[in-house]
């Protein structure tokens, strides 16, 4: 390895030592000489009269003279080579040294490094001009206090910076090396890294330190970089792991869920079917993979099912059914209750999955049930039949005349009986209803015509109640196709309802028009009002009210479900508004062309 | 009401209470009752020519073979019962029954349970006078 030029200087001026002689030569070169020149002295004074023998004395003196300039010359000539030699040396080291100092400020300058040097002692500080540039200043050297480079340390590094040279002084710590921010002149910070050395004196005691500066900002940002893609990846990877963990649980939920669950490409092609799924239609698993979902199809289902099924998933929206039939692998078939869920990303449709189940028990039982109703409310007719017969003949004095309070109580009991009959023609209608076998049979009819037959029969307890009904028939159209029967019970309904709902003397309007396109029947009241708590049950079977409930204890709560169901079986729309003790507005609309007609077994009394 | 002008109703029901019931009130307004309970004695008794029937109460469902419908077509189809009017009073007729019975040409249709007895005879009385008047 090659040496160091500055240690080249110091071995070199370590090694060569100073000549011998040297001193001795400076010392004893004019000594001879006095001794010399005191001895030419001593001898004239001794002895005056060799003066006189001026011939001898010259010679003596000239002798005297002589060895002492030959033994100065002796010793000079002795001495000199090694000085020679010495200063040769210095030279030498002194070249090297320089070109190691130049070796290292080019290395410092050319590092990009800035240096600096502290007087531990005093405070002082020198800066290099590259550690001022790369602090925003001039690019000069600059002597100043370690005060300007302390003050310039970013406030929440300062302490550590501070301890970290305290304990690298002190000698706790081995090195002193560092990162903090520093502030430019511009105030923005720089993270720097310092290194440096102490020089201590004999007692190890420090005086300098010295040391370099590097912007590491680079880096710092590189290591952020690093930091939040590291933090990312490891988020990542946590979420992947969590997502394997919920892909299991899923799986698990899917496989053991006894619904027949199938997801399939938006080609329709199966991609994976669940236990239940198996032993529902009867293929296996690695059967049914590859194929087509349409193999399930049956022509029992009726086409419009599919069309609306198509034309929901088309349009990403989830389709639900109950009137699907299935074709199992042996060729029987079952009623399905089905619901397919687009799964998409972005605009693309990446998957089907369907959630079916055989309902065909479920709906024999609901059919049994709703039969059941229908049978028993048939059967409640001819009792019914027979109280109304005969208390209307005890009222009538056939059989003579009642006292005052039996003929009151026979009011009470034919009264009660025609309750009960309407109860059970609403119920005979939610049967009929239910089980699809009411009929429609439209007819050419007159709105207003329906509309004021009801209204007269309602003219009693309008009367009574003094209430005022406004008619809105300007725009009603003259004549209209639906099921005339179908038309009063709606009617019937809204209108009966706005009566016993409304105090006495209140106002019900009642409209009929036609609006961006459709039939529109509004009835409006300014009466009890429905809590807005019960709003979402008021077309459920067998609801009332509470307000209502306990001012009229009459009504079945069967009569807006019948109105609902009516309505929409014929292609239309009911929707109401209503607050407490404000009033209610129901709207209905129908299609502008009519109902269509439906057969069935019954029709709707 | 004098014996002459007395007119004879032919009841089929099948219900004893109901039946009691018509019979009675019939007898208050003025007429007489015949009644029977299935198709085959709703025949016989038509064809028994001691009483001559003017009207017929009848009900849908009957008691041994055959309904409303099959004794309405019997009624009919034979030219000695064909002009007596029929009135249907049941409270199991579906739509597609009452449609036939229309088409039968019966007078009018009605469910017990939804009708005063009073209205239904009211109904007949005044059918009665327009044959009369007729």
């Amino acid at each position: 390895m090659e040496e160091v030029p500055l240690e080249i200087g110091r071995r070199v001026l370590r090694t060569g030592g100073t000549p011998r002689g040297g001193q001795r030569l400076l010392f004893v070169a004019p000594i001879v000489l006095l001794v010399g020149s005191l001895l030419v002295a001593w001898i004239e004074y001794r002895f005056p009269e060799i003066v006189a023998l001026a011939p001898w004395t010259t010679w003596t003196m000239l002798v005297i003279a002589v060895v002492s300039a030959t033994i100065v010359i002796l010793m000079i000539v002795y001495t000199l080579p090694s000085y020679i030699h010495f200063a040769k040396e210095g030279e030498e080291a002194i070249v090297a040294t320089a070109a190691g100092k130049e070796r290292y400020v080019n290395a410092l300058v050319g590092s990009g490094l800035g240096f600096w040097e502290y007087d531990v002692t005093s405070g002082e500080a020198f800066y290099s001009a590259h550690m001022m540039a790369m602090l925003g200043y001039t690019d000069r050297n600059k002597f100043d206090q370690m005060v300007f480079w302390y003050n310039s340390v970013h406030p929440d590094d300062a302490e550590g910076v501070k301890r970290a040279m305290e304990y690298y002084l002190d000698g706790r710590t081995p090195e002193y090396a560092i990162e903090y921010r520093l502030r430019r002149a511009n105030g923005e910070y720089l993270w720097v890294m310092d290194t440096g050395k102490a020089t201590r004196d004999r007692e190890g005691k420090p005086i300098k330190l010295s040391g370099v500066t590097e912007d590491i900002s680079s880096i710092k940002r590189v290591q952020d970089v690093l930091s939040s893609r590291t933090n990312e990846l490891e988020a990542a990877q946590e979420k992947i792991e969590e997502e394997v963990q919920n892909v299991r649980k899923f799986q698990k939920a899917v496989d053991s869920s006894t619904e027949a669950v199938s997801i399939t490409k938006p080609d329709g092609s199966i991609i994976y079917v669940n236990p239940a799924w198996t032993s529902l239609n009867g293929y296996g698993a690695t059967e049914a993979m590859g194929r087509n979902s349409r193999m399930l199809k049956s022509i029992e289902t009726r086409p419009e099912i599919f069309e609306a099924l198509w034309e929901k998933i088309s349009a990403k929206l989830s389709y639900h059914t109950e009137d699907i039939v299935n074709r199992r692998k042996d060729g029987t078939t079952y009623l399905a209750e089905l619901s397919i869920y687009p799964i998409t990303e972005g605009t693309e449709t990446l998957f089907y999955v369907s959630v079916c189940q055989d309902i065909s028990l479920r709906k024999e039982i609901d059919r049994a049930k709703t039969e059941f109703v229908s049978l028993a409310s048939h059967q409640l007719r001819t009792p019914l039949s027979a109280i109304r017969w005969y208390s209307e003949m005890l009222l009538s004095k056939y059989v003579g005349e009642l006292n005052e309070k039996q003929r009151q109580y026979m009011k009470e009991i034919y009264a009660g009986n025609l309750r009960m009959v309407e109860l059970v023609n609403a119920l005979l209608n939610v049967s009929r209803l239910d089980l699809g076998t009411f009929a429609i049979e439209p007819e050419t009819v007159n709105l207003v015509e329906i509309c004021e037959s009801v209204l007269s029969e309602l003219t009693p307890q309008i009367t009574e109640k003094n209430q005022t009904v406004e008619r809105i028939f300007a725009q009603a159209p003259s004549v209209y196709i639906a099921d005339p029967k179908l038309l009063r019970i709606i009617f019937q309904n809204l209108l009966s309802n706005s009566v016993k709902y409304t105090q006495q003397g209140g106002a019900i309007a009642i409209e009929i028009g036609v609006r961006q396109n459709s039939l529109s029947i509004r009835v409006t009241d300014n009466g009890y009002g429905i809590p807005k708590s019960q709003h979402a049950k008021i077309f459920q079977k067998l609801f009332r009210a509470d307000n209502v409930r306990q001012k009229d204890t009459e009504g079945t709560g069967l009569g807006m479900y019948i109105v609902k169901a009516i309505v929409e079986s014929s292609g239309g729309q009911i929707s109401f508004e209503s607050e407490e003790n404000h009033g209610t507005t129901f709207h209905i609309s129908l299609p502008r062309s009519g109902m269509v007609k439906k057969e069935g077994a019954k029709g709707l009394s | 009401m004098d014996e002459k002008q007395r007119r004879t109703v032919l009841i089929l029901e099948d219900d004893r209470p109901l039946t009691k019931a018509v019979c009675d009130a019939l007898l208050e307004r003025g007429f007489d009752s015949i009644v029977a309970t299935t198709v085959l004695d709703g025949i016989k008794r038509l064809e028994d020519s001691k009483r001559s029937i003017d009207v017929v109460w009848l009900d849908h469902y009957l008691l041994g073979d055959g309904n409303g419908i099959d004794f309405a077509t019997k009624m009919k189809s034979d030219p000695r019962w064909k002009n007596i009017p029929i009135f249907v009073v049941s409270n199991t007729a579906s739509a597609v029954n009452v449609r036939a019975y229309l088409e039968l040409g019966i007078l009018n249709f009605y469910t017990k349970s939804d009708h005063d007895i009073a209205k239904i005879i009211g109904d007949i009385e005044h059918s009665l006078a327009e044959v009369s008047y007729a």
